[in-house]
């Protein structure tokens, strides 16, 4: 991925820079500091030689993601049959938002050398009713978030820390919708941790 | 702010009081092992050496501070206006205004730790029309008279501030503040929903558009 794509366009780069103030570099600048992270561990690197390239740590970060996402994917699709109406097409829109994550960190890992690990076979959990097939998409939407929120200081380039925030952001939206079908505060705290 | 938050914080406010110890330490062991001509250099390269990972995190923290004030006074002139928002609306914007000013409290708190200063907010209506400006904030501020112009232009100012986030999260390289920025852009975001539920009702696909939250309108 281009470190373009952390924000897509000049007039967004130029809005975050005045904001930012003078004292921010220009391009090269920016895309130096976007290489250095927060993770100072291990490794080799194992993709291209220009920065920011993708470590062995931090595939080992995305796999882990991914098996979540695998977990997520699962549950809605064993959950979706029990939901009608707004629920049903709530969980319809986020299982595609889980494939779409799927599929962006299976690219990921793939392009950084890696190899994706694979979905399991069988939910953890198989839901009976409504209200168990919403707290399980919750707790699987927490393990979500708690994931990312684990990942992101330890991701090395810049540019995979923005796409797993994306992800993250993706994650805590799906919560608060889950939680408003339940009943409850869509959005209880200021702070989205995986305890909300 | 959940309990879990806040031990997460603490935890990294832990790691931050550390740092600031190893830097003390540092400063003194240059002083101490310093001639007479090298002092000034010796601290010097103590202070880079230790200030050089957190000098961009600052300015990085400072432009993010300045977008949740811009915010926090939107938030705040839309509240203003009584009879705009339904009950429930207003209370659901009233709690938004809380995450907000709690967001502008946990940044101002990090930056000050890590030496910098918080921005002042915009003071007069001017200097808030200029701020946002200069975020290209698609709506105006000017002649919001209902419920939905001031919606939308909240979504908007939320959705300029996940980019924001979204940038700085690439930028930033202290661990804490990465972390403090996640759980902020997440909460961004889910106001952001929240607020496109109120123009749509039901509508989970306008309510929840992408996959992937990038705070492009």
């Amino acid at each position: 991925m281009a470190f373009d794509e952390l924000i897509p366009d000049d007039r967004s780069r130029r809005a975050f820079l005045r904001t930012a103030g003078a004292g921010l570099a220009g391009g090269s600048g920016l895309l130096v500091a976007a290489c250095g992270g927060a993770g100072k561990a291990k490794t080799k690197r194992i993709a291209g030689s220009e920065p920011p390239a993708v470590r062995l740590a931090d595939i080992s970060i995305m796999n882990h993601v991914l098996d979540l996402e695998h977990a997520a994917v699962l549950a809605y699709t064993a959950g979706i049959p029990l939901l009608t109406g707004h629920g049903g097409a709530a969980a319809a829109q986020f299982l595609g938002h889980e494939l779409s994550h799927v599929a962006k960190l299976e690219s990921t890992i793939r392009g950084a050398g890696g190899k994706p690990n694979p979905p399991p076979a069988n939910p953890l959990s198989t839901p009976q009713d409504p209200t168990q097939v919403l707290d399980i998409l919750e707790a699987a939407e927490s393990s979500l978030v708690d994931a990312y929120l684990a990942a992101i200081p330890r991701l090395m380039p810049g540019w995979l820390r923005a796409v797993a925030a994306g992800m993250l952001a993706s994650e805590g939206q799906h919560i608060s919708v889950l939680r408003g079908l339940q009943g409850r505060r869509p959005v209880p705290a200021a702070f989205v941790t995986a305890s909300e | 702010m959940t309990a879990r938050g806040t031990t997460r914080r603490e935890l990294l406010g832990g790691g931050v009081a550390a740092a600031t110890a190893a830097t003390a330490t540092a400063t003194a062991a240059a002083v101490a092992g310093a001639t007479a001509g090298g002092v000034a250099a010796s601290l010097l390269e103590a202070q880079s050496a230790s200030a050089a990972a957190s000098v961009d995190d600052v300015t990085v923290l400072v432009s993010l501070l300045r977008v949740e004030q811009v915010l926090v006074i939107a938030y705040e002139r839309t509240l203003a206006n009584p009879g705009i928002l339904p009950p429930a609306a207003q209370q659901l914007l009233s709690s938004f205004l809380g995450h907000e000013r709690a967001h502008v409290h946990a940044l101002s708190v990090n930056v000050a730790e890590l030496g910098g200063t918080a921005p002042t907010p915009p003071k007069s209506p001017a200097a808030f029309a200029s701020e946002l400006r200069q975020l290209r904030v698609r709506h105006s501020a000017a002649g919001l008279r209902t419920e939905r112009q001031h919606v939308r232009f909240l979504i908007d100012l939320e959705t300029v501030m996940a980019r924001h986030y979204r940038y700085a999260i690439a930028r930033l390289s202290g661990a804490r503040e990465l972390a403090i920025a996640a759980e902020i852009m997440a909460n961004e975001a889910q106001h952001e929903t929240v607020l496109r539920e109120l123009l749509a009702p039901g509508n989970v696909k306008r309510a929840v558009p992408s996959a992937f939250v990038a705070g492009i309108a």
